[in-house]
């Protein structure tokens, strides 16, 4: 079913939990590009990973940076992200995070990349109802990556992990994005 | 926690200021040091030099090629002068982190391997990084390190760390010190062992029972005899050893390899004859060896170099040669420190360097040109000088030995003392 911007961003104005991020574009505009996957296509699936700094001293943990790669199989439009968060305060708006970030690059390793919101804990806009805005040019990109900062980490949420699903509006279409999670290091052998 | 620690933190800074110099020295700005412990002591003793991190587990995980994990492998990052940040995928729960000793720790979840070109984005690393460890990280992992690190230039400099860890201080002088009682002690068990005609493996327990007791730890014992002994210089090409035992008048030889002491390596070894009453063409090659061994540390004070030892010990070889008697000159020793140190002590004067590095690529039995760099170089105070010779005779037996000497203000002291079997 086709969706434009303006009701992708209205759905998650209902939903009162997402991150929005979209480009400046025309109200009812969608861009032509690939079509979405057919359902029949391995899932695009997020993959998330985090490090963070430990004091040997006291096992206290602080500077978590987490982040999230999405390839979307080929070169698509990115008309607008939507972020859902399983509970309150595991997406930014948190007072956790600060700095969260959207890039989008066509370079696996992310060597080049394009900005898509850039949002730091001073900024004056909560970022959990905050519309971040594009560039005006078109963003095109094969890959995404999503990435948070926080002081603290508390228990060991992660901020990002704290993701429940998330989806990519591309060419008028809305793309479910499912959300990888990894086994915690354990010793295996 | 880090009080109870072998070496306290003082000696770490100092380790860090030497790297931070030979940095500096090479113009590097950036190095990275990989680890692999987990039983495996894949240059672990790198990374317990400079934060006294170690691995554990069983290191026989099975390859990761989803998620990378890589968690028995760490990485120690010297970035901007900063003290070195360890890098680990280990979780917390299962390591021991309170005993490191490094700046800042850095756990990554779930992968070292694709969380470190994430943080060397975020804190714009790029350009050249010196790396120490090629030799660690697998292949697997390595290509996808390199694939997301488009903005590195990776520069190999496996033989890095040697310099800084070549005089070792008054603490690891002391380590050694231990390290060489604990084999001097295990080798004679099993020797006594060999030499009374017990079995390989009987003797090698006998050495393992001595060395743990005390606290120490190995990679492999050898103890073997007869003609296998006399064939190859290191026994049971799986174990080290077997449940055969020798006859009387084979000769038999014993030998340790390993991190012995608080990571240090040593790698002692003697030859004796089961039964104790070598023949005359036996008792020969015993002395040979050990004449040879023993000219080589008497002559070893500060300022000699290891191609003037080299000379001395030929010359002492040649009193011992014969008809058919190999006097099996490859070297006469290495240094030694948390590895095998590869700067050796030729065996004999090998001539011009630039003769050797044109021999390169000539011949299957060329010479690893490195190995010869620093022959000219004179010894200091406080560096740990391994000294071995062998020589073999058909139908006799092969004779090999090997000790270790700390370099003193005045001469050297030797830390491996196990009996001389003649």
């Amino acid at each position: 079913m086709q969706t434009n911007r303006r009701q992708f961003i209205a759905r998650s104005a209902i939903g009162g939990l997402g991150l929005v991020a979209a480009p400046l574009l025309q109200a009812g505009a969608a861009r032509a590009g690939p079509p979405p996957p057919p359902a029949t296509e391995r899932p695009i699936v997020a993959s998330f990973a985090r490090y963070y700094r430990l004091s040997p001293e006291d096992g206290t943990r602080w500077g978590d940076f987490s982040w999230a790669r999405i390839d979307l199989g080929a070169a698509r439009p990115i008309d607008a992200i939507r972020l859902c968060a399983a509970e309150t305060g595991m997406v930014p708006g948190h007072p956790c995070p600060i700095h969260f970030c959207i890039d989008c690059s066509d370079d696996p390793a992310f060597g080049e990349t394009r900005p898509l919101a850039d949002w730091r804990a001073g900024h004056p806009a909560d970022p959990e109802n905050f519309l971040a805005r594009f560039p005006r040019e078109a963003a095109n990109a094969r890959y995404i990556r999503l990435s948070a900062s926080a002081e603290t980490l508390s228990d060991g949420v992660l901020s990002l992990s704290g993701l429940c699903t998330m989806e990519i509006l591309s060419g008028g279409a809305t793309m479910p994005v499912a959300v990888g999670r990894w086994e915690a290091n354990r010793r295996r052998t | 926690m880090t009080g109870n620690n072998y070496f306290p933190r003082e000696e770490y800074e100092a380790r860090w200021k030497r790297v931070w110099d030979a940095m500096r020295a090479k113009g590097y700005d950036h190095l990275l040091v990989w680890s692999r412990g987990a039983g495996s002591y894949d240059r672990l003793g790198n990374g317990l030099w400079l934060t006294n991190f170690a691995n554990n587990g069983t290191g026989q995980d099975w390859a990761d090629d989803v998620q990378m994990g890589a968690w028995t492998f760490s990485a120690v990052l010297f970035r901007d002068g900063r003290a070195p940040e360890l890098h680990s995928a280990q979780p917390p729960q299962e390591t021991e982190y309170a005993k490191t000793v490094c700046g800042e720790l850095i756990v990554h979840e779930p992968s070292l391997i694709t969380g470190l070109p994430e943080y060397f984005r975020k804190h714009g690393i790029e350009g050249r990084v010196a790396v120490v460890g090629d030799d660690v990280l697998p292949g697997l992992y390595d290509r996808r390190l390199r694939s997301l690190t488009p903005q590195i230039e990776w520069v190999t400099d496996e033989w890095f760390l040697l310099e800084p860890q070549r005089v070792k201080s008054k603490r690891e002088q002391e380590a050694f010190r231990t390290a060489g009682d604990i084999t001097t002690h295990a080798l004679a068990a099993g020797m006594d062992a060999l030499i009374a005609g017990e079995t390989s493996a009987e003797a090698a327990a006998r050495t393992a029972m001595e060395i743990m007791r005390r606290g120490g730890c190995f990679s492999r014992i050898d103890m073997h005899h007869g003609a296998h002994a006399e064939r190859f210089l290191l026994g049971d090409m799986l174990y080290g050893y077997d449940t055969s035992a020798p006859k009387k008048g084979d000769m038999v030889r014993g030998w340790i390899q390993g991190p012995i002491f608080q990571g240090y390596w040593l790698d002692p070894g003697r030859t004796a004859v089961c039964g104790g009453r070598p023949t005359k063409e036996q008792r020969h090659i015993l002395e040979g060896a050990t004449e040879v061994c023993k000219a080589i540390i008497k002559a070893i004070r500060p300022g000699v170099t290891p191609r003037q030892l080299g000379a001395i010990g030929h010359k002492a070889a040649l009193r011992y040669a014969g008809d058919e008697i190999d006097l099996n000159l490859g070297i006469f020793g290495h240094q030694m420190g948390t590895f095998y140190g590869p700067h050796i002590i030729p065996a004999g004067d090998p001539g011009a360097l630039e003769d050797e590095s044109v021999k390169q690529g000539t011949s299957a039995n060329e010479r690893m040109f490195k190995e010869y760099e620093k022959i000219d170089e004179p010894y200091e105070p406080g560096m740990l000088i391994a000294v071995e010779a062998f020589m073999t005779h058909p139908g006799v037996g092969m004779s090999g030995l090997e000790d270790h000497v700390l370099v003193t203000s005045d001469g050297c002291e030797q830390i491996t003392n196990t009996p001389f079997y003649l």
